[in-house]
């Protein structure tokens, strides 16, 4: 860690280490998720097991980061006076065209979105952050 | 084995003061609260011997016990999975305790103090990092999530949100406790109120207070000897189906407020009403848990309470959700929105009250069903029906 002001962004792997491989790889510009090696199932990020049958088996495979929004809220008020953008400002959750995993995000670019819009990853590492984080923006 | 109708509410306290401005510590309140319950009950805080409560805290069974001096402590039993959609879970939790012969007079309590929670706003120790570096910092990001989904996807109306806070406010106008009260509010006051997480306005949004709530409960037969009326518990449940939770964006049902079923689970909603033996169009009165307007609507219809999708905004208007004649009344002590708020437990007690006869808004005499339902969209969700001694 080197940006250790209070204003950090709050991002990077927890404590157990389960989410350290989908941090590593958001730093090489990659998406990565965890998928069950024993039966295959895809994985939530930092979970200990496989819900599906209990394996500790875990992989990463690169996702591409292409999708559709799921839904989406426009936030009016800073919450957080650590995020990088002031309010208002759009997150989306974001349907991944390849896997059945939907994720999270802030998006770019604009302000106007609707379920159904079709979204591509932005990897973005915001000044007061030590981790490159995913973001959305619009497809043309 | 069922809990129905072997445990009833017998007394009930609701105490509770603008956010901040807490008289005493969350302990001195709880302590207050239950004694005030067991005053409005006709049984000494010495004869309590157990305690629920939910969303966690300090103020644990032993540590009330002491408080009160009570002779012995049989049951302490804590929900889990935070915030209050364990609310209604600690009242069946009570009765289920007294329905096994674990305990004979269980309180179900909660308090909150700003200063001892630090509530509001940003819940940094509630979300991780898949959450906070995308502006998701509060439980209006998540419930707004899935309210956008719920109004943009399946087609709920605004107007479905809209009245339920206009029905709160509707009901607050008859009860001189209510935060509300003598603020009546208009659909377009209500519009034209600034956003905080699109797509909740300002009064989308719960109130939050201090104070403290406690619900005594005791077992059929003794109730019957008290000078009260008795709110038997006629139904309850609590948990969620698959893994649904607040911070699972990746749930099946994720329009739910977590009280719904699948072909092989039948949830929450299902569960009480099967308990009760009582369907969803005999029900007299609820009091649902919004912490948001949507999520509140969600769990009406988890309840089978309303339609789904576009058709929900057919039935929620706002005569159909007004005491005395509505056909379904909500919230008629005003609610979360508009009443106040200690992580919902108030509802709790305005559905006895509804049993009782006492409410600000009574929709009648001979209540003989009201539903509180728990915080929705939560971790957990639970609720729990009322019944008098006719649906016995
Ligand atoms: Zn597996």
């Amino acid at each position: 860690m080197t940006a250790t002001s209070a204003e950090a962004l709050p991002a990077g792997p927890s404590e157990s280490g389960d989410d350290a491989d989908f941090w590593q790889a958001l730093d090489e510009h990659r998406l990565a998720l965890p998928r069950c090696t024993a039966c295959g199932a895809w994985r939530q990020v930092g979970t200990a097991t496989c819900p599906a049958c209990w394996s500790f088996d875990i992989a990463w495979d690169d996702v591409s980061p292409i999708g559709t929004v799921y839904t989406w809220v426009r936030t009016h008020r800073d919450f957080m006076s650590e995020l990088d953008v002031k309010a208002p400002y759009v997150t989306v959750l974001v349907q991944l065209d390849d896997v059945p995993v939907r994720l999270l995000g802030l998006l770019v670019g604009g302000d106007e979105i609707a379920i159904g819009d079709r979204v591509s990853g932005v990897f973005q590492k915001p000044g007061n952050s030590d981790w490159t984080i995913l973001r959305w923006e619009k497809s043309v | 084995m069922t809990i129905r109708g072997a445990a009833a509410v017998v007394g009930v306290a609701d105490l509770h003061h603008p956010r901040g401005k807490a008289p005493r510590s969350e302990r001195g309140m709880l302590v207050e609260a239950v004694v005030a319950a067991c005053r409005d009950a006709g049984i000494s805080p010495r004869d309590v011997d157990g305690f629920t409560s939910y969303a966690g805290g300090d103020n644990s069974g032993p540590v009330l016990a002491a408080e009160l001096g009570i002779r012995e402590l049989r049951w302490s039993t804590m929900v889990w999975g935070g915030g209050g959609g364990g609310s209604a879970a600690s009242i069946v939790t009570a009765a289920a305790a007294i329905a096994s012969g674990q305990a004979d007079c269980v309180v179900a309590v909660r308090s909150m103090a700003q200063a001892a929670t630090g509530r509001l706003g940003y819940a940094k120790y509630y979300f991780d990092h898949q959450y906070l570096p995308h502006g998701v910092a509060t439980p209006a990001h998540v419930c707004a999530l899935r309210t956008q989904r719920l109004l943009e996807h399946d087609g709920v109306p605004r107007s479905a949100m809209r009245n339920l806070v206009l029905a709160a406010y509707h009901h607050a106008q008859a009860n001189p406790d209510a935060a509300a009260y003598g603020k009546p509010l208009t659909a377009e006051a209500y519009d034209e109120s600034a956003y905080i997480v699109e797509p909740f306005h300002l009064y989308d949004c719960s109130r939050e207070n201090d104070g403290a709530v406690a619900l005594v409960l005791v077992s059929a037969e003794r109730a019957r000897q008290l000078d009260v009326t008795p709110a038997y518990v006629i139904g309850g449940a609590q948990g969620s189906v698959g893994a649904y939770a607040a911070r699972n964006e990746n749930d099946a049902a994720y329009t739910t407020a977590g009280g719904s079923g699948t072909d092989d689970s039948p949830g929450v909603a299902s569960r009480v009403w099967q308990q009760a033996g009582i369907k969803p169009s005999e029900l007299d009165v609820v009091q649902v848990y919004e912490n948001f307007s949507g999520p509140a609507v969600a769990s009406l219809m988890d309840h089978g309470l309303c339609p789904a999708g576009p058709a929900s905004g057919d039935f929620l208007t706002l005569d159909n959700l007004i005491a005395p004649h509505g056909v379904l009344p909500v919230n008629t002590s005003g609610g979360n929105v508009a009443d106040s708020f200690v992580n919902g437990m108030g509802l709790a007690v305005e559905a006895v009250r509804q049993i009782r006869g006492t409410s600000s808004n009574q929709i009648g005499t001979g209540v003989d069903t009201s539903l509180y339902i728990g915080g929705p969209m939560a971790p957990i969700h639970s609720s729990v029906l009322l019944g008098s001694a006719t649906t016995l």
